[in-house]
């Protein structure tokens, strides 16, 4: 018996994609020693925080397939969770950006319990719901806890030690720190035992049972998952803003985030941050346009709905599944010109089916050999 | 004689108001290859889908290794040894066909055990294996076939049911689908298998039970059916 189908971790993840990868993240991590512009590197910095909270929501959207609109509300209340921490408490920082994430966590579980046995739209409807009232909730606050709609007075954030340019370095660098945590531990949990169970219960729900596995036990945990995930990405972002307001919910960001996951390729490792870097550029191109800006991201969409439903990755992965299968039909051409009927040509050839043997077409059952 | 693995007592199941399978009585004993015929819509599939938990039973008893069933949920009827092989395959279209495999061996084993079972699935469906990293959804029909089967054989079953594995397969497909299950077979697994008609099960059936309307209608091996003229003409016209 051999010893199975080798298969990485990484199964896409060549060693030249690798090392592509590690230039990549080396040319980021080195972006700040060059470009002194200040307004440039918070943009990357902004971009990255929201990167942070797709890569949050693309887990429970794409990954576990739960139609989840409450996504921006968990984002902001690990926001304020962690805020409260930091105005009220004397707290380390980096241990209130952790609760930020715990909350989130908290929160996320709690809006799940309710969706647990609905699918498709109820479950949107219900999560949306849930994001209005959080933010109807905080612009009508009037406790002073959250400050209503005005939101928080400044926040020290993670870096108040430093100088503007050297905290502006250092959250770049926290930032591109978490992206790559982020963008591993979700690649390690898609590939693991809960990301399998997660995507049959995406596909079908009700065989996935049937293998055996609870779709509410790993319901709850894909929401508490990516809650962490986008409570850190809020926390992150107060810091930064040294403030937080209820602009940050709402239908708006919620549809420019989605827009930017669907352009990426929802479901995909990579998808978030390639349509969050699309449609951030856009916005920052057009930032004295904003009514050419939505409409370019409009257009964008538009294509990428209706000539390429897989996003720009699944795109790419189109192209180069064609370029293989071409290269491919023309080595089999060259060497294999028989094919069989029934079962498609498994590498090319119906003898792949041995042996499980194939004697006729009788309909008669056939014998099996050892 | 031993008591039987699965025992279906006047169990009744259907969709909301409408009742499909109505006080069905089975039994299938451990290491019997039992098949169910029927004509479409006479209950067979919801037969299959009451006995794993994906619709509740409206009454009746089913009992699995002594242990009562009917109406718990799918996972807990999985975790006592049920494999199903759905009407349809069941795949996980998104998947590859090896994360499905996988699937198989969600239960209960490690992940070296895994790996084995994978490589004696692969060792078995060669054409499964050329295809591992492709997504179920581009498979052919009989490649869907072995690969659900395959997957069914990632892990002890308690008893295997699998519904209509002929359905829209060209004759040489359906010949590997049928051999693999008659390899099941000569391995004493305890197999419920329900198919349209019995062309194609001579080889595999310990005994034959013909559901029409809901009940079992008739029962026996499959040469006392096959001289049964009702049974010929209903199921078996067309290779007489």
């Amino acid at each position: 018996m051999n010893e199975g189908h080798s298969r990485a971790l990484f199964p896409d993840m060549t060693s030249g994609r690798w090392s592509l990868a590690v230039l990549v993240v080396l040319a980021l991590a080195a972006f700040p020693l060059v470009e002194s512009n200040q307004y440039i590197l918070s943009v990357f910095v902004t971009t990255m925080i929201l990167l942070v909270m797709n890569m949050s929501w693309n887990f429970i959207l794409g990954v576990a397939g739960v139609w989840n609109f409450g996504q921006l509300a968990v984002y902001a209340l690990g926001g304020y969770g962690a805020g409260i921490l930091m105005l009220h408490t004397g707290l380390p920082p980096v241990l209130d950006v952790v609760v930020g994430g715990l909350i989130g966590a908290a929160v996320s579980v709690l809006m799940a319990v309710p969706t647990l046995r609905l699918f498709g739209i109820y479950t949107s409807l219900l999560t949306f719901a849930f994001a209005e009232i959080v933010q109807y909730l905080i612009l009508n606050d009037g406790s002073g806890l959250t400050g209503g709609s005005y939101g928080f007075p400044s926040v020290k954030g993670l870096y108040s030690f430093l100088s503007p340019v050297a905290s502006m370095h250092a959250y770049y660098w926290t930032l591109l720190g978490v992206i790559v945590a982020s963008t591993v531990a979700i690649a390690l949990v898609t590939r693991s035992r809960l990301g399998i169970a997660l995507r049959a219960i995406r596909d079908a729900p009700a065989f996935a049972a049937a293998r055996g596995v609870s779709p509410l036990r790993y319901r709850i945990l894909a929401f508490g998952l990516s809650g962490f995930l986008a409570g850190i990405a809020g926390a992150l972002y107060l810091c930064f803003e040294q403030s937080i307001d209820p602009s940050i919910m709402g239908l708006t960001p919620m549809s420019l985030d989605v827009t930017m996951l669907v352009i990426g390729g929802l479901g995909t490792i990579f998808g978030p941050a390639i349509g969050t870097t699309i449609v951030t550029v856009v916005e920052t191109v057009l930032v004295n346009h904003p009514g050419v800006q939505l409409t370019v991201v409009g257009i964008f969409l538009l294509v990428i709905v209706v000539f390429v439903p897989g996003g720009i990755v699944g795109l790419v992965g189109k192209v180069r599944a064609r370029l293989s299968a071409w290269a491919e039909e023309g080595e089999e051409e060259a060497e294999e010109p028989e094919a069989t009927e029934g079962v498609a040509p498994a590498g090319g050839t119906a003898g792949a089916l041995d042996p499980i043997a194939i004697h006729d077409t009788t309909g008669a059952p056939t014998d099996v050999a050892p | 004689m031993s008591e039987p693995l699965l025992s279906v007592r006047r169990l009744s199941a259907g969709y909301g108001a409408t009742t499909v399978v109505r006080e069905l009585d089975l039994e299938v004993r451990a290491g019997e290859s039992a098949v169910i015929i029927g004509p479409n819509g006479h209950g067979k599939t919801t037969l299959l889908r009451a006995l794993n938990g994906l619709i509740r039973p409206s009454a009746g008893e089913v009992l699995l290794d002594g242990e009562e069933i009917a109406g718990r949920p799918s996972e807990q009827i999985a975790r006592l040894g049920a494999v199903l092989v759905p009407q349809g395959d069941g795949l996980f279209p998104e998947m590859t066909v090896e994360d499905n495999l996988l699937m198989g061996a969600f239960l209960g084993q490690s992940w070296r055990d895994r790996r084995r079972s994978l490589a004696h699935v692969y060792d078995l469906f060669p054409g499964v294996k050329a295809r591992a990293d492709q997504q179920a959804r581009t498979l052919s029909g009989g490649e869907r076939r072995l690969s659900a089967l395959g997957r069914a054989l990632m892990r002890p079953s308690t008893i295997l049911m699998i519904d209509e594995p002929s359905l829209g397969l060209a004759p040489v497909a359906l010949d590997a689908v049928y051999g693999a299950i008659a390899e099941l077979k000569s391995a004493k697994t305890t197999i419920l298998l329900v198919e349209e008609n019995f062309t194609h099960v001579g080889g595999i059936a310990d005994s034959i039970h013909v559901l029409e309307m809901g009940s079992i209608t008739r029962s026996g091996s499959y040469k006392e059916l096959s001289e049964d003229e009702g049974v010929v003409a209903a199921y078996l016209g067309s290779i007489t």
